[in-house]
């Protein structure tokens, strides 16, 4: 089975609130190809401040299967954590205020610009 | 009327035999690429005639040199790219040619770990486990025989034999990715690619439980080079294919999504590229957003080419030593004397449509990377082809590499 069987696009834009969750579940998740997701920074003005993060590409089914179920990805957070024997450094609380507000678009494909401008996000000039 | 339209015939006619000899002259088998040295899939490499030159050679249109993905854990493996769709996780570089190691592991033996079940065989390069735990591993090379560059790719042919195998699903790991699956006892060669080799040695480890496998390396081929990479799934461009030109060529290419795309080769020693380099791209915009082509860092503000942005009176790279960068699409030079403008570059990069920009004789002495696709605020939307990074040329050798590359996307230059 290739790649492209195994996988579906999505984009994601979380607010500047909750990065910080978004990027450890991703980095917990998934920690060879997870890791630095969010890095590209989003607002309405295209002007200082950031109010969104946004990642858009290719993810694995699994991943993409429990994107926006909280108690499902806190789960898999866990249990990440716990194979790793590493402490949790987000609560379910945290992913579902991440959920909450965050935009999960699975038709942007080639799109990504259309659907962001769609959103009201413009990409702000910030030093990574 | 009969005149013109005879005209107009005679126009097509030129035109399409043109075509006709323009496709000829890039396809594989052809004797110009022979006569030249050239192996059939590696057209550029006159520009680095003994691949030490300073530069980079990235292509984006031939999977052959494309990895899905770059991970350095010993997880799923590590595999060129099968299909259209996949996400490119490195592009390796070309310019370097490839290496092939010497095959006699038992002098390069240097380090150790297990239950003394794993021996080198009777022939040098045989491997032998005749009853290893998981985790028990030989690694090679200490940087003897591999004294090749951090971020270098090796790719080993295999010949596993395990005629007494009792239990199916027993695998182990050859180098730092990859796991070997055998099924069931028997005899196979196995390509194994892309293996990564770390600080100069790679490892031959048991994955899980071994009994009596014995393998034998058949051949080790080292790619040095700067490899174009990136490591976040979600932030890898993803091969594309689209057909272009009145003979539906297929032009194949890296897709940027203008959000977080992004691939950079890993840090090397300022000086590595000279201050009098030339640069090839290939690139085709999707949307209007200004974007920068090429960079050390996001954001450098100061190490970055083919800045294109509506109106914009900036020069298309920063000049450095006083030197006025002159920017070229399509082998045509863009304004005046002076330093091009983003501006110009900016209605020269018409939407949806491939060309190739070219800077001469640009200091690069300072660079200590090498990026596409992400400059902040400034992320390329669309496709790149081929990006040349190389010493500057003659004008004869520019034209030569523009046509390579304007051929491979389609564009008659």
């Amino acid at each position: 089975m290739n790649e492209s069987q195994t996988q579906v696009h999505r984009l994601l834009a979380v607010t500047a609130a909750t990065v910080q969750t978004a990027r450890e579940l991703c980095k917990t998740l998934a920690p060879s190809s997870g890791d630095n997701m969010f890095i590209s920074s989003y607002s309405a003005t295209g002007f200082a401040p950031v109010t969104h993060y946004v990642s858009a590409g290719l993810i694995s089914k699994q991943f993409a299967g429990i994107l926006g179920n909280a108690p499902a990805t806190f789960s898999a957070y866990q249990s990440a954590k716990a194979s790793a024997k590493l402490p949790e450094l987000v609560t379910l609380a945290q992913v579902e205020a991440l959920y909450a507000t965050a935009i999960i678009r699975d038709d942007a494909f080639g799109y990504e610009q259309i659907v962001l401008n769609l959103l009201g996000l413009k990409p702000v000039a910030e030093v990574k | 009327m009969a005149t013109r339209n005879g005209m107009v015939n005679r126009s097509n006619q030129i035109g399409r035999v043109n075509e006709r000899k323009n496709r000829d002259f890039f396809s594989n088998n052809l004797p110009f690429r022979e006569a030249n040295g050239l192996a059939p899939d590696l057209p550029l490499q006159f520009l680095w005639p003994t691949g030490a030159e300073a530069g980079g050679y990235w292509d984006f249109g031939n999977s052959g040199y494309q990895l899905t993905t770059n991970q350095v854990t010993a997880t799923a493996g590590d595999f060129r790219l099968s299909a259209v769709g996949q996400t490119v996780g490195i592009q390796l570089d070309r310019k370097v040619r490839p290496v092939q190691h010497s095959l006699d592991l038992s002098s390069r033996i240097s380090g150790y770990s297990g239950t003394s079940a794993q021996t080198i065989g009777v022939n040098e390069n045989e491997i032998t486990f005749t009853k290893a735990a998981a985790g028990d591993y030989i690694a090679f090379g200490a940087g003897v025989e591999f004294p090749v560059a951090e971020f270098s790719r090796v790719e080993a042919v295999l010949l596993i034999e395990s005629p007494t195998l009792t239990v199916n699903g027993i695998n182990f790991i050859m180098g730092n990715i990859g796991s070997l699956l055998i099924l069931s006892p028997g005899r196979y060669i196995y390509t194994c690619q892309s293996l990564q080799i770390v600080n100069g040695q790679f490892i031959v480890q048991a994955f899980n439980a071994i009994n009596d496998v014995k393998l034998t390396v058949l051949s080790l081929t080292g790619y040095p080079g700067s490899h174009l990479q990136q490591g976040t799934t979600t932030a890898r461009p993803i091969s594309a294919i689209e057909t272009v030109g009145s003979w539906n060529q297929s032009v194949y290419s890296g897709r940027f999504d203008g959000v977080d795309d992004e691939v950079r080769t890993p840090v090397f020693v300022a000086g590595s590229l000279t201050n009098n380099m030339d640069v090839f791209m290939a690139v085709k915009k999707t949307a209007a957003a200004q974007s920068v082509l090429l960079y050390e860092t996001s954001a450098s503000g100061t190490k970055y080419m083919f800045l294109n942005q509506n109106g914009s009176p900036d020069p298309v790279s920063p000049p450095s030593g006083g030197a006025a960068w002159t920017c070229f699409v399509d082998g045509v030079q863009l304004g005046g004397v002076a330093n091009t403008t983003a501006g110009e570059l900016y209605d020269a990069l018409t939407i949806n449509q491939w060309h190739v920009v070219e800077l001469r004789n640009i200091d690069m002495s300072g660079w200590i990377a090498v990026a596409a696709g992400n400059y902040t605020a400034h992320r390329h939307t669309g496709n790149i082809g081929i990006i040349a990074v190389c010493p500057a040329q003659s004008d004869a050798n520019r034209t030569l590499a523009r046509r390579i590359i304007g051929a491979q996307v389609g564009l008659l230059l």
